[in-house]
């Protein structure tokens, strides 16, 4: 239906969960990243009546102020991932460091700002070693990926999420599982799914340092500004536990997962 | 028939003294101005005589031990036949001639036939210890009683109970539910035209009748509400409210206004109008016993019992309605997990308005002696089929696109429920795949506005798939396909065509 609903390897796993060997067509458009907004990016083209598979009920709610119907809340796929891995249900025994995100942009939309000034305030919050997942078309750039290396962190990436159905890698998120399990904190310098991704799973969040600016992000997600003002809770270096327990309960949906046969009836799915 | 019993047979000019009436043999006593070809306890093309399961019960409450009883107006041979037998000695008063004659031969009872203007003090025992006047006033006089007024009649019936007697009386709502839910339709035989202040009719509104009741010297001990209609209520509630009596009582209504056209869905009217407290306001009529012995002590509900929790039905409803998906699957998967849990013929009968939830406990409302067989998956499937039917015929805001039948949405809330419905689960379950028929004008307009939105969102679907379509068709993967595949396509025509 649409190529968002295969970034990150969301529609493969969804399959997985749902029993099928791979993804057919989603019969709808399935939110692919956490989301202050409607559930999906700015100007995405909707064609009427198609459904609206998101994460949160929060989101729901927002987009049908905005004229959006058929909205389906299923919780997101990180969420159905984590059932599909009881494996890594638990840490890694050698769990230690922190794990940090920088935010990211994408091919259209790059982050602007100072790394190195990420690089200071990781050094002020956290002890112990540090990885750094930076998204593919940063970690391609050397100069980019020097500033953290330099700065003694281990620098990774997840891979890519894939473009127009093509490229996508399937394993994106089962890799930032594993990832996750071998680090005891998650921090970025933006409230981003990637710290909603590590704090579900027992991490300690940590949001601090320069939040760097996407390059013209739309006025109608309201900003950074906006996501401090709504969860102020959220954006502190050393998130409570039960705060953010809480909070990725609600924004992954993690109440509103559907069954494997509710997946195949809403996405249009049939087993082989 | 002889119609000397009028009163005024004429004398001959000249006479000083009227000629005593002639009465023919009857066995009921004609008190004149009874009502000659009709019958009240069959009619043709009038209210049926008041009766039901209701009255018998308050009837029941009330005769212990009663002496002289008055049956005023018309009741059914079951409720007259009911009082004969606990009532020490019965007189009855019927306009209606036939229905007279039929009763005093059926009962042993003293019938007067004719208005109640007529019924003097003559006739008769001097006091009653019960007088049952439940179907109310107008029915007490025919077209030759130009003028009945309710406040006179009330007056005198009151005048014939005897000190610590009851009186029974009713009275229908002038805006009951029935204002919400019947189409006009042209007057009946029994609606001639009537006195415009003395038509029978009582004071409008309950508060009128109540305050009007006061002015007769008793002391009203009870009254009841009357579901689903006047003349056979199956329930009579002195305050029904909440979902506990909201359930029976749309369950009633529905029944009751099952067949014609209607203005909107019965059920949802009355479940709504008694969940939010107007059950006593819209009720369609009333009962009030009436008496000066404050002592009696009369149940507060008839017909039905109290009953804990919730229907699963409106649990449903409430979270379709509130686009509350998370509620949705739980009522949904709760209700369907006991369900499995249950012997066939609790499964059989537990469609959702008939189980009643209280927190994850459910009890079926009523046994269903027609319910059908299957498996309890298909019985799953059918009880959410027969709920998303009504929600769709009752116009009710659906989260979901549900397209023309309720196959779609049924498909949806069974998969809550992990149950994947095909075509031949569909088919075993025994669900009529038929477009819904909304239950009144008001779901009709709003089912035209349903389909009217789907149908231009199936059109922008088509366009935009038509446009992927094309997009494909020009694509260059597609051409240059094409431009091998076609040449390969046409050597392999021309060789088969060789070979053969």
């Amino acid at each position: 239906m649409h190529h968002a609903n295969h970034f990150y390897g969301h529609a493969h796993i969804m399959a997985d969960y749902a029993g099928l060997e791979y993804p057919p067509r989603i019969w709808g458009y399935l939110q692919h990243g956490w989301n202050i907004l409607d559930g999906f990016a700015h100007g995405t083209e909707f064609v009427d009546g198609m459904p609206l598979f998101v994460w949160s009920d929060g989101v729901r709610r927002r987009g049908w102020s905005m004229g959006r119907r058929n909205y389906y809340v299923i919780g997101s796929p990180w969420s159905y991932l984590l059932k599909l891995h009881p494996e890594l249900a638990t840490p890694a025994p050698d769990a230690a460091g922190t794990i940090h995100y920088p935010f990211h942009g994408w091919e259209g939309q790059h982050v602007l700002g100072d790394h190195g000034r990420i690089v200071r305030s990781i050094n002020e919050h956290e002890e112990g070693p540090i990885t750094v997942c930076l998204y593919w078309n940063e970690y391609r750039n050397a100069d980019i990926r020097h500033v953290y290396e330099n700065a003694g962190f281990r620098v990774i990436t997840h891979g890519y999420r894939g473009l127009y159905w093509r490229k996508t890698d399937e394993n994106f998120l089962l890799k930032q599982l594993t990832e996750v399990r071998r680090h005891k904190r998650v921090a970025s310098n933006r409230l981003s799914s990637a710290v909603l991704y590590g704090a579900s799973v027992g991490l300690q969040p940590g949001v601090y340092g320069d939040p760097m600016l996407l390059q013209n992000e739309h006025p109608a997600f309201g900003g950074v500004a906006r996501i401090k003002r709504m969860w102020p809770e959220m954006n502190l270096p050393f998130v409570p536990m039960d705060v953010a327990k809480a909070f990725t309960d609600t924004e992954l949906g993690n109440d509103y997962l559907a069954s494997p046969e509710e997946i195949r009836e809403l996405f249009r799915w049939k087993l082989n | 028939m002889d119609s000397k019993g009028d009163g005024v047979s004429a004398a001959a000019e000249g006479q000083t003294e009227v000629a005593p009436v002639e009465q023919p043999e009857t066995r009921a006593v004609l008190l004149g101005a009874e009502l000659l070809n009709w019958s009240d306890l069959e009619p043709l093309n009038a209210e049926p005589p008041l009766g039901g399961p209701a009255a018998l019960e308050l009837l029941g409450a009330v005769l212990t031990g009663a002496q002289h009883v008055l049956l005023a107006g018309p009741h059914t041979l079951e409720v007259i036949g009911y009082v004969a037998e606990r009532a020490g000695s019965l007189d009855v008063l019927l306009r209606s001639f036939a229905d007279a004659e039929s009763v005093a031969e059926r009962y042993d009872a003293r019938v007067f036939a004719g208005g109640l203007d007529r019924f003097g003090a003559e006739h008769g025992e001097a006091s009653y210890d019960v007088i049952v006047a439940l179907d109310g006033i107008p029915r007490l006089a025919g077209p030759d009683t130009p003028e009945l007024v309710w406040s006179d009649a009330v007056a005198q019936l009151r005048k014939r109970l005897a000190p610590g007697g009851v009186l029974l009386l009713g009275a229908a709502n002038p805006f009951g539910l029935g204002r919400l839910l019947d189409v006009p339709r042209l007057p009946r035989d029994d609606e001639w035209g009537r006195d415009v202040e003395a038509g029978g009719a009582p004071p409008a509104g309950l508060a009128a009748v109540r305050a009007a009741l006061d002015g007769t010297g008793l002391a009203t001990v009870a009254a009841y509400c009357l579901f689903p209609g006047t003349t056979s209520p199956e329930l009579a509630l002195t305050d029904p409210a909440g979902p506990g009596d909201a359930a029976p009582v749309a369950r009633a209504v529905a029944r009751h206004h099952a067949g014609g056209p209607k203005l909107s869905d019965p059920y949802r009217t009355a479940y709504d109008a008694v969940a939010v407290g107007l059950g006593t306001a819209l009720a369609p009529g009333y009962w009030f016993v009436l008496t000066d012995n404050a002592g009696r002590d009369l149940p507060e509900r008839l017909g039905t019992p109290a009953v804990p929790g919730e229907l699963v039905e409106e649990r449903l409803l409430a979270a379709t309605r509130a686009d509350d998906h998370q509620a949705v699957r739980q009522v949904v998967a709760e209700y369907v997990d006991w369900l499995q849990t249950q012997d066939h013929g609790t499964a059989a009968a537990a469609a959702t308005d008939n189980v009643l939830a209280d927190g994850t406990s459910y009890t079926l409302l009523a046994e269903d002696p027609e319910a059908p067989g299957g498996t309890h998956s298909q019985l799953a499937v059918r009880h959410l089929a027969g709920f998303v039917t009504r929600s769709m015929a009752a116009g009710v805001r659906q989260p979901w696109s549900a397209g023309g039948t309720p196959r779609a949405l049924t498909e949806r809330l069974a998969a809550m429920a992990r149950i994947e419905v095909d075509d031949a689960l569909w088919e075993a379950a025994g669900v009529a795949d038929a477009a819904v028929t909304p239950q009144g004008h008001v779901e009709q307009l709003a089912t035209i506005e349903r389909l009217t939105a789907e149908l231009a969102e199936a059109r922008a679907q088509v366009d935009w798939f038509e446009g992927q379509l094309d997009k494909l068709r020009k694509s260059r993967s597609y051409r240059v396909g094409r431009a091998i595949v076609s040449p390969l396509r046409a050597t392999y025509g021309k060789l088969r065509t060789r070979l053969r």
